[in-house]
């Protein structure tokens, strides 16, 4: 991977068919280019990230994010030109309010989006997901999806407010929404199995951190994030 | 592993759905329960690994002479006592190897080694006739229903429990899939022969490739009739209300 070091964030970072880690300690407002068929990983602690990509518009462009943090929230906006796909997974584990948001615009056909969260909100702080995504008029084979999942262990503020601005006919959008807390069947299954109840948590919070990503060679820096922060 | 239920009365909500149950399994039998729909054969299973959703009422379950029915769950499956799930739950983030390897850490005393485990899961996954990818897949996410059931009897080859309680095991199997999934239950108790089994069921079907020792008529929460291979015939042959 190779490791980012921002240091003027005015200007843009270009993506060129690599595998990219960004680690974040502070706020931060970066801006990328996507050309080819890149990865981005993100690790983030106690701070906002403002994320804008740009989909080059002349080649068949894909970026993977697989963004995980603690007490961090992101504000991503993409603008996804013809044939780009951007596949965002988000695990955020929160005991301070984390308010997120996405603003991704469908501007070309066969365009592809995916935003994939997965919130823990630990004590009474707000955990929000606040996800648009736009496909604006006359462009086909576009697909949108948002998938976000809150748990929530203490009595905390969690929202997902998912929404889906179509302005064309011709689309595959889904949207799924979960806030909840581990639920009994599931529960009861890995207790089935032996585990007790600190060892289903850790078993739990992975799983809403990591969600549907597809881990390469950041699995083990990630897991070893997450126990230090659970 | 000795199983012994004596004059079990459980409720749900406000339904009584065991009444006055008894059943007794000694090590290596394999005992059927047949029974319509309702009558509280999946509740006696839940019951037995410890499901806090039903209301032990009266009677005692014990485990080798000992009485279990205030053991969480996670201790009874400790003991041994396994529940091969009907319809088992998908988790996603967290694989499958990983998950088996965290249930087996549970289970012993010192951890479980790396290479040791690999080569037993990959073993078994062979003998399955799995598919490797599944193994690295979120624990049973878009895994079809055969899938699902397959994983739950690898667990049991990783696990190995002592009492395993099968509960509809033979749905959602095609017939390819069930006799794999049957020769494997048959090689594990061959090599495990102390091993108990509870076969909760509605057809002959799988008992036909799992012979049991004992089966038992279920009806309105107890049993109400118990005999050999025989009565499963029966059953099959005149259905329940006969």
């Amino acid at each position: 991977m190779n490791k980012l070091n921002i240091v003027d964030e005015s200007k843009n970072i270009i993506l060129n068919n690599d595998c990219y880690l960004l680690e974040v300690n502070k706020d931060m407002h970066v801006g990328f280019e996507v050309n080819g068929d890149n990865k981005l990983v993100i690790i983030g602690n106690d701070s906002h990230l403002n994320l804008y990509f740009l989909f080059n518009n002349e080649n068949v462009n894909t970026l993977v994010v697989n963004c995980i943090g603690k007490n961090i929230s992101i504000d991503v906006k993409g603008s996804l030109f013809t044939d780009s796909k951007l596949i965002f997974n988000y695990g955020v584990l929160a005991n301070k309010d984390s308010i997120n948001t996405y603003d991704i615009c469908h501007m070309g056909d066969n365009s592809i989006s995916e935003l994939n969260n997965g919130g823990i909100n630990l004590s009474n702080n707000k955990l929000y997901f606040n996800i648009d995504g736009r496909v604006y008029q006359s462009i086909t084979g576009v697909e949108c999806r948002q998938n976000s999942k809150i748990i929530n262990y203490g009595n905390g503020d969690s929202k997902i407010i998912p929404n889906l601005i179509i302005d064309t006919n011709e689309i595959l959008a889904s949207h799924s929404a979960y806030i909840g807390t581990i639920d009994k069947e599931t529960k009861f299954y890995l207790e089935s199995r032996g585990l007790t109840e600190e060892e289903i948590n850790n078993l739990f919070v992975k799983s809403i951190i990591l969600g549907k990503m597809e881990l390469g060679e950041e699995a083990s820096i990630f897991n070893e994030k997450i126990k230090e922060w659970w | 592993m000795n199983l012994e239920i004596n004059n079990l009365f459980v409720h749900a909500e406000d339904k009584k759905i065991l009444n006055d149950f008894n059943l007794v399994v000694k090590k290596s039998e394999i005992h059927a329960i047949m029974g319509p729909n309702g009558t509280g054969k999946s509740t006696l299973s839940k019951v037995i690994i410890g499901n806090d959703h039903y209301v032990i009422d009266k009677g005692d379950i014990k485990v080798d002479g000992k009485s279990i029915k205030d053991m969480p769950t996670y201790e009874r499956a400790r003991m041994g006592i396994f529940l091969c799930f009907q319809s088992p739950v998908s988790i996603d983030g967290i694989s499958n190897s990983e998950f088996i390897r965290t249930a087996m850490n549970a289970n012993t005393d010192k951890p479980v080694g790396l290479y040791s485990f690999i080569k037993d899961l990959e073993t078994n996954i062979d003998n399955l006739k799995m598919d490797k990818d599944m193994m690295h897949r979120s624990l049973n996410q878009g895994f079809s229903g055969g899938e699902r059931k397959k994983n739950e009897i690898l667990q049991i080859l990783m696990l190995k429990p002592k009492l395993i309680i099968f509960d509809e095991l033979d749905s959602g199997l095609d017939v390819d899939s069930l006799k794999i999934v049957c020769d494997n239950i048959n090689k594990y108790l061959k090599e495990n022969p102390d091993t108990s089994v509870i076969f909760i069921t509605h057809y002959t079907r799988i008992l036909n490739y799992v012979k049991p020792t004992h089966v038992h008529m279920m009806n309105n929460g107890t049993i109400v009739k118990s005999g050999d291979f025989n009565l499963a015939l029966e059953i099959e042959e005149k259905g329940y209300n006969e």
